[in-house]
């Protein structure tokens, strides 16, 4: 044992302790060591220990750990509560660094009462993450990840008509912005505009955006942000709970259900597993006074994971599998330029037709699968190793509008299979520094399966990628530094055929460094600072490389360019945390450069076709420049009001040209009245109201030679919602009941690429139903 | 508990061993496209009615628009005033007629830019265009580009589809299949016949 029992003393009144710590000289020890539960020897997470007289006060982490440092010599007591264990105390006189492991006894009243949690990732960084509440996660149930992501002031969404919404990240999108969905990378076809992540959002109980460059940690495309998603954790009790969700929408007249169950197998300590379902369906979506034909949705996804815990180490495995129907909106079906044209200076579509649940060409089929195998392991040290490996495959089929019998064949059928293995190690020193040494591998083959009757858009391909970092981190009370470094190689092996039947094939090698260096300040208790600067890099994607053919949702022809060089950034992401009794405000302020940014120019050209002529536009690189502030506040007006307010903008410019980028959010402020209950019975609590404005401002900033049409006017939406809980037993019941879009206001969204063809959403009244036992 | 870590770990490693085999790409296939025709023909041929029926019996010309290339050959046609003439349209691929893939019920050709009262169409065929006979009523000074556009997945129903010359034939909805021009130039029956300039 390495706890010295001849130290341990039992102080029953604090005040008299000996003084003797105040000594300045030799203030230089630490005290650490592990909670863990003396039932089942598995690790204690998130206890409060007491250090005292100092009043310093710690939570126990993840894995149960625990540390004080900078530390005198002189004699401390330790005061362990956690909820449903015997409060403990251990004293001991510190003459050298000392390491206490403490074992905790239930407490005789609460023992079933304790949620127990395992293993869950924490984000051991200074770089500047948002995680959304579980109040806003519940409010969101029902929508796409996107929607559910903007709830983070900066995050807004691209979106293709109203079923396909990709999150974007300071005004960065798709290959830029990567998706870790339960821990690994989430591999889809990004290149794609009106490609969104196949991840079902109710699996999702944390969900966290870091908004800075985190390429060390997360590797390239971390460029403009990083999304992660994680499902519950699994359970240690054997006992069985689950939860249900129904959620019903009057616009698309349709809804969402969504069911989990996890427990534990009472034959087989230390072994869980969790079941989830999610089953979608939607119909027409209507705009303010026209249905938007086609715009359908049918979605099924299922996971399953089985994990096993020791008190050192765990294992789990994972599956999920993904699988989605989308109507893509019959007026966005567009043969020729003029076409386009035509549709634009209508502003709406020319034929309406009545609600249908009817999916038919243009649609997507998508199947996304995610196997998931991973072993974590405390070892002795205190350090951490973890190993992971993931496998994805990734099914995309488009149908197209097409003649003799053709609509049922795919115009395009890819598939993708991704193969990641992730190896980090985690170790905290004495000396109060943590070392995260890491590597990862990735395999990606694409394959276009042939008998499309199309060339395919993008050639056939393997892809090998290999990185490896190392990020050193000193955590002071006070202040924490961190200083990373990254090197990946890629290599890309591509071959297909371009629309004018030519065979190309190349292979392409990227190298590349990645660093960031960060600090977070605690002022004090009412102010944090935090500063991020992080370098980082993505290789061109398979689109800007080997594009060559005709993009039929925009009418372009979009040509790439194999001697692409990789996209250089380095952004520099500050955030002001307040806090204070009746207010707390959060500002982000970045700057975001990055060299050789690829977009696509319009070349003035056109491609003769005897449908018509096609724009011509062709990927390019140029020098970007990026700035922003994301802007959160929230005011106590009185004892059960709040106001809040959530705002950002993004300026971006193309340094090179002097010229504006395309694609980049107008400004937008959301302001919310928000009236909680006093009133709570045994059976029914958190009554809640919310009054809700969302105002987009027009996008001025754009430049006309790279879109079809000026942007849409500024708008603003008026949204209402309310909510209640009852409670059955161990049982809670939730229900919430909203309308978005109150006003039933005609409103085009620029970050819509369907704006050209038709209106945003009009009135969609939703009503929730969440069931926890 | 050891051994279901082995487990785990074999597992781990068999899978990976079984789907690395296939880290390869394939080799790619080239596809024919099958929505892109490599030619479309327009055939007019001399002819008159006999009660109901058109018969279309006197001489042809025709007017070729090719894939690759932005020009109708010949770019000029001379067609006589007084005269009518059946238009057969042939949408080419790989030397075949694929016009029988056009089904009738969303598809419809319109034919834009006469001068008012030049030229009378009649549609023989359901309302499509692929057939039909086109009345020159009188000769013009100067030529005309006659636009031709077939539309696919058109609402039939609406007004704006019901003229063979609707200008506003786009609020019947549907995209274009075809969107070209060339130049036509009726002149009096005792011109030269020419064609192609």
């Amino acid at each position: 044992m390495f706890i010295k029992k001849q130290f341990m003393l039992l102080f029953l009144f604090l005040g008299i302790l000996p003084i003797s710590y105040a000594q300045n000289n030799g203030c230089k020890f630490m005290i650490n060591g592990q909670l863990i539960d003396s039932d089942t020897q598995l690790p204690l997470t998130g206890a409060t220990i007491s250090l005292m007289p100092l009043k310093k006060t710690v939570k126990s982490d993840e894995h149960g750990f625990y540390r004080f440092s900078s530390l005198c010599e002189g004699t401390y007591t330790l005061h362990v509560k956690s909820l449903g264990f015997e409060e403990t105390k251990r004293t001991i006189r510190l003459t050298k660094n000392e390491l206490i492991n403490i074992a905790l006894e239930h407490g005789d009243i609460t023992l079933h009462d304790v949620e127990v949690v395992g293993h869950q990732n924490s984000l051991k960084t200074t770089a500047i993450v948002h995680t959304l509440t579980p109040e806003q996660l519940n409010e969101t149930k029902g929508g796409v990840l996107a929607e559910v992501l903007k709830e983070i002031p900066g995050v807004t969404m691209l979106q293709t008509g109203t079923s396909i919404a990709k999150p974007v990240i300071h005004g960065m999108h798709s290959n830029r912005v990567l998706m870790l969905n339960n821990g690994i990378r989430q591999e889809g076809q990004q290149w794609g505009n009106e490609h969104a992540p196949e991840i079902d959002p109710f699996i999702a109980k944390h969900i966290r955006v870091i908004k800075g460059a985190e390429a060390v940690r997360y590797g390239a495309e971390a460029i403009g942000g990083v999304v992660i998603i994680d499902p519950p954790v699994l359970p240690i009790s054997p006992e069985i709970h689950g939860e249900v969700d129904l959620v019903g929408q009057s616009n698309g007249r349709g809804g969402t259900t969504s069911a989990m169950l996890n427990g534990g197998l009472t034959n087989l300590p230390g072994f869980s597993w969790r079941a989830q379902g999610t089953w979608k369906r939607l119909g027409d979506i209507k705009s303010a006074d026209y249905y938007l034909n086609n715009s359908g949705v049918k979605e099924i996804n299922f996971s399953a994971s089985l994990g096993y815990k020791t008190s050192t180490a765990q294992f789990e495995g994972y599956y999920s599998h993904f699988e989605t129907e989308l109507g893509i909106f019959n007026g966005s079906h567009i043969g020729s330029v003029d076409d386009l044209r035509a549709r634009i200076k209508n502003g709406r579509p020319f034929v309406t037709y009545p609600f249908s649940y009817t999916i038919e060409a243009p649609r997507q089929e998508i199947k996304h699968d995610l196997l998931k195998l991973k072993a974590h392991k405390d070892l002795r040290n205190g350090a951490q190793l973890d190993l992971q490996y993931g496998l994805q495959r990734n099914l995309r089929k488009e149908y197209d509008i097409r003649r003799g019998g053709r609509t049922s064949i795919p115009s395009l059928d890819l598939a993708l299979t991704t193969q990641n293995l992730d190896i980090v190690y985690d170790h905290l020193q004495n000396n109060g520094l943590r070392s995260i040494v890491g590597m990862n591998l990735a395999i990606q083959v694409n394959n276009n399966i042939p008998g499309t009757f199309t060339t395919p858009l993008i050639p056939n391909y393997d892809s090998y990628n290999a990185g490896v970092f190392l990020i050193e981190r000193w955590v002071k009370s006070v202040y924490e530094v961190e200083v990373g470094l990254r090197y990946d190689y890629k290599y890309f092996d591509a071959a297909g055929y371009r629309l004018d039947s030519v065979y190309y094939a190349g292979t392409r090698t990227f190298h590349n460094f990645s660093g960031s260096v960060g600090a977070t300040w605690h002022v004090n208790s009412l102010l944090d600072l935090q500063s991020n600067l992080g370098l980082a890099w993505r290789p061109p994607s398979v689109s800007e490389l080997f594009s060559y053919g005709l993009h039929h949702g925009t009418a372009a022809v979009e040509i790439g360019n194999d001697q692409f060089k990789s996209e250089q950034g380095v952004k520099w992401m500050n955030a002001a945390k307040i806090q204070l009794p009746k207010f707390d405000l959060e500002l982000d302020a970045y700057a975001h450069y990055l060299k050789h940014y690829i977009y696509l120019q319009s070349t003035g050209e056109f491609w003769e076709s005897l449908r018509g002529a096609f724009p011509i536009f062709h990927y390019d690189q140029t020098n970007a420049f990026f700035w922003g502030l994301d802007l959160t506040g929230r005011y106590q007006l009185a004892k059960n009001l709040h106001y809040s307010m959530k705002g950002s903008l993004v300026r971006a410019k193309d340094t090179k040209h002097g010229s504006y980028l395309p694609w980049i959010p107008a400004d937008r402020i959301e302001n919310s009245l928000r009236w909680t209950a006093t009133y709570t019975a045994k059976w029914l609590d958190q009554i809640f109201l919310q009054l809700q404005h969302q105002w987009v401002a027009r996008q001025t900033r754009y430049n006309p030679d790279t879109d079809f049409a000026p942007p849409p006017p500024a708008y603003g939406l008026v949204n209402v919602l309310g909510g209640m809980r009852f409670h059955l037993h161990q049982q809670d019941l939730r229900l919430q009941a909203g309308v978005n879009n109150l006003l039933n206001t005609a409103y085009k969204e620029y970050m819509n690429r369907f704006r050209y063809y038709a209106h945003d959403m009009g009135r969609n009244i939703t009503v929730k139903l969440n069931y926890t036992f | 508990m050891n051994n279901l870590r082995n487990y785990f770990i074999l597992a781990a490693i068999g899978l990976a061993a079984v789907s690395f085999t296939s880290c390869s790409k394939d080799d790619p296939v080239p596809e024919i496209d099958q929505e892109e025709y490599d030619g479309t023909i327009l055939t007019f041929t001399e002819g008159h009615y006999h009660g109901e029926e058109f018969h279309a019996s006197g001489d042809t010309v025709q007017v070729r628009f090719i894939k690759g290339s932005d020009k109708p050959y010949p770019s000029h046609l001379h067609l006589h005033a007084g005269e009518q003439y059946q238009l057969d349209i042939a949408m080419l691929k790989n030397g075949e007629d694929t016009s029988a893939e056009f089904e009738e019920n969303e598809h419809q050709w319109f034919f834009l830019g006469a001068p008012d009262g030049v030229l009378d169409y009649t549609y023989s065929d359901n309302r499509v265009g692929f057939k039909g006979v086109f009345t020159v009523n009188k000769a013009t000074s100067e030529g005309f580009d006659l636009q031709l556009i077939l539309r696919h997945g058109l609402d039939k129903a609406k007004a704006a589809s019901l003229s063979w010359n609707s200008t506003n034939y786009q609020e019947a909805g549907g995209s274009d299949d075809f969107n070209k021009s060339f130049e036509l130039h009726p002149v009096e029956g005792d011109h030269d016949h020419e064609e192609g300039e």
